[in-house]
């Protein structure tokens, strides 16, 4: 690295969304630096310096992958954020009574990293997933209810438990429509300007510039309700986002983002809000 | 009504539940341990949580809940299920029932201690420093690595220098030795955080919403909550903190999103603040058993929204 205007994409080895995403930006002369989580968690060194005065300089950041390049995130402009998860096999000969101890120092450090990491970042590093936080499917309704889209009832008793969290749902209601984030710009079937921006402004609120969510269009009746919906009505929302559903209109809108130093992705680090 | 959720023999728990009982106040307990006794049912519509607690013959409505107190454990440790399979019948419904209360507790129309999304931030000492800083507090010098040599480097320019885990478990500090040299090769498995050793008194603050409780340590610890182990006392007594700082710590916990927190600063003789982190869960009793200063009571009025603002 080393030259202005990179873009660092953080993923898991196995995300070929992330790995054509880099791939097409470079495609489109953009400096993308590709990094896995396998190959942080066997960095041969990691340096974070924090700063300790508030108004004092600035905190320094070095890392040296184990492959010998070494990323000077000074010249990181933007990061495409999809490091859900960091390997833990170097762990195996920890002693069982140190291992969760163990496993919560490198989510802490983990964590403090990536919310350090400069630039828009699609998706901050939030306490609650480090590509962008896991809601329960309440959190959810009641932060779309609060950006203004219409909400199915939904209902838990304490004998079943709560559906997992962020997860797509196990079934899909006929007729519903799927939807992208990026930043400002909104990537799927075209909606009325008042629910677009009900969209932007749920992706501002759960702090998730970089989103996909499921509508359902007018008249058609949530899946456990009778009643007809007139608008459109929020189903499920996850920051974890196909980005080859859209193919070249996703690049479009993750250059736009990244290169975008004031846009809703220059968040990492601000605590994430909640209902 | 107000719902106070742990168990009811633990300490702050016990006390706010004094408080509350001394207030006439009326409230539940969502007792851990007796799990088999709860039931909850909670609906969403419009962005409400609408439904109702059953705890043993005591039914209570979710939007009658004005103020809930946690001081909740993880519940996979307690008694009556550590020794059980996770798929075991009694398990899965210990954690149903937990679950369910804490995917809607941050949801309630009521006075939370705390909100629990936001107390997440204690989880990455990291993370939260930097949220720390933002609000204007100085911050211990921090290296957090796993070079030995970067260690090392930041050792010799900063003499002084302690280290402490980066999550919330086994947070003791210590200072980082000439004896400690061999072991640094650890660190290479886990990067370690390092920080500059501050110099000042320490004091925790108790912010409950707006009222503010400071409390000064007279100690030759290093960690004074583990003084004895280090040989040591620690002297507590309460402390006027400077007006301007006092509301500095009201901003910050509110800026985390805590409506009760333990603010940990060192204050050096120029009365420049040095804060170390923001306990969200603040074991306040222990400050109360030595200083008398009226925490639980100001918790349990904040719950029953008898504070200034309520």
């Amino acid at each position: 690295m080393g030259s202005p205007s990179s873009w660092l994409v953080i993923c898991e080895g196995h995300d070929a969304d992330a790995i054509w995403a880099g791939s097409a930006l470079r495609r489109r002369g953009h400096r993308v630096e590709l990094v896995s989580s396998e190959s942080l968690a066997s960095a041969r060194r990691f340096e974070q310096h924090l700063d300790g005065d508030p108004d004092g300089g600035a905190d320094a950041f070095r890392v040296v992958l184990d492959d010998g390049r070494e990323l000077d995130l000074e010249q990181v402009q933007g990061v495409l954020n999809r490091a859900w998860t960091f390997p833990q096999g170097h762990l195996v000969g920890v002693a069982p009574a140190d291992l969760d101890y163990a496993r919560q120092e490198l989510h802490a450090f983990y964590l403090g990293w990536l919310a350090g990491l400069p630039g828009p970042v699609l998706n901050p590093a939030t306490p609650r997933g480090f590509a962008g936080a896991w809601r329960s499917a309440f959190d959810w309704a009641v932060l779309a209810s609060r950006a203004g889209l219409g909400t199915a009832p939904l209902a838990v008793h304490s004998s079943l438990g709560p559906p997992a969290q962020g997860m797509p749902p196990a079934w899909t209601p006929p007729g519903a429509q799927r939807l992208q984030v990026v930043g400002e710009r909104l990537l799927g079937p075209p909606l009325p300007e008042d629910v677009a921006e009900s969209v932007r402004r749920l992706a501002r609120l759960s702090c998730t510039p970089l989103l996909e969510l499921t509508l359902l269009p007018p008249g058609v009746p949530p899946w456990h309700s009778t009643e007809w919906s007139h608008g459109w009505t929020f189903v499920d929302a996850r920051p974890h986002v196909e980005l080859r559903w859209a193919g070249e209109a996703m690049i479009d809108a993750l250059a736009e983002a990244l290169a975008d130093g004031d846009g809703p992705g220059q968040r990492a680090g601000t605590p994430e809000e909640s209902p | 009504m107000i719902l106070l959720a742990g168990i009811p023999t633990e300490t702050p728990l016990q006390r706010v539940a004094a408080e509350l009982d001394a207030m006439g106040e009326p409230y539940l307990v969502f007792h851990q341990r007796r799990f088999a006794e709860i039931e909850i049912d909670a609906s969403i519509d419009r962005g409400r949580v609408l439904g109702w607690l059953r705890i043993g013959g005591q039914v209570c409505r979710l939007e009658d809940l004005r103020g809930c107190y946690s001081r909740m454990i993880d519940d996979r440790g307690l008694p009556e299920v550590a020794h059980l399979d996770d798929a075991a019948p009694l398990r899965r419904r210990c954690r149903a029932v937990h679950d369910t209360l804490i995917q809607i507790w941050d949801l309630l129309d009521a006075r939370l201690v705390n909100r629990l999304a936001p107390m997440a931030s204690n989880g990455s000492k990291t993370y939260q420093a930097r949220l720390i800083r933002e609000h204007g507090f100085h911050v211990p010098e921090t290296l957090v690595s796993n070079d030995p040599d970067a260690v090392r480097a930041f050792r010799q320019r900063h003499r002084r220098v302690v280290y402490k885990s980066l999550s919330g478990v086994r947070s003791i500090v210590t200072e980082l030795r000439d004896e400690d040299e061999a072991r640094l090769e650890r660190i290479r498995w886990c990067p370690t955080q390092f920080q500059v050793r501050v110099k000042g008194m320490p004091v925790r603050v108790h912010t409950v919403g707006g009222e503010v409780f400071a409390t000064a340590v007279r100690t030759g610890a290093l960690d004074y909550r583990y003084a004895s182990q280090q040989g040591s006392e620690a002297e507590l007594e309460a402390f006027e903190l400077p007006a301007e700082l006092a509301e500095r710590c009201v901003a910050l916990s509110r800026g985390l999103g805590l409506t009760f927190a333990g603010i940990d600063l060192a204050l050096d003789g120029e009365g420049r603040a040095t804060c170390f982190e923001v306990n969200p869960c603040p074991a306040f009793s222990y400050y109360e058993s030595h200083t008398g200063q009226r925490i639980g009571r100001a918790v349990a009025e904040y719950l029953a929204g008898r504070d200034e603002a309520g």
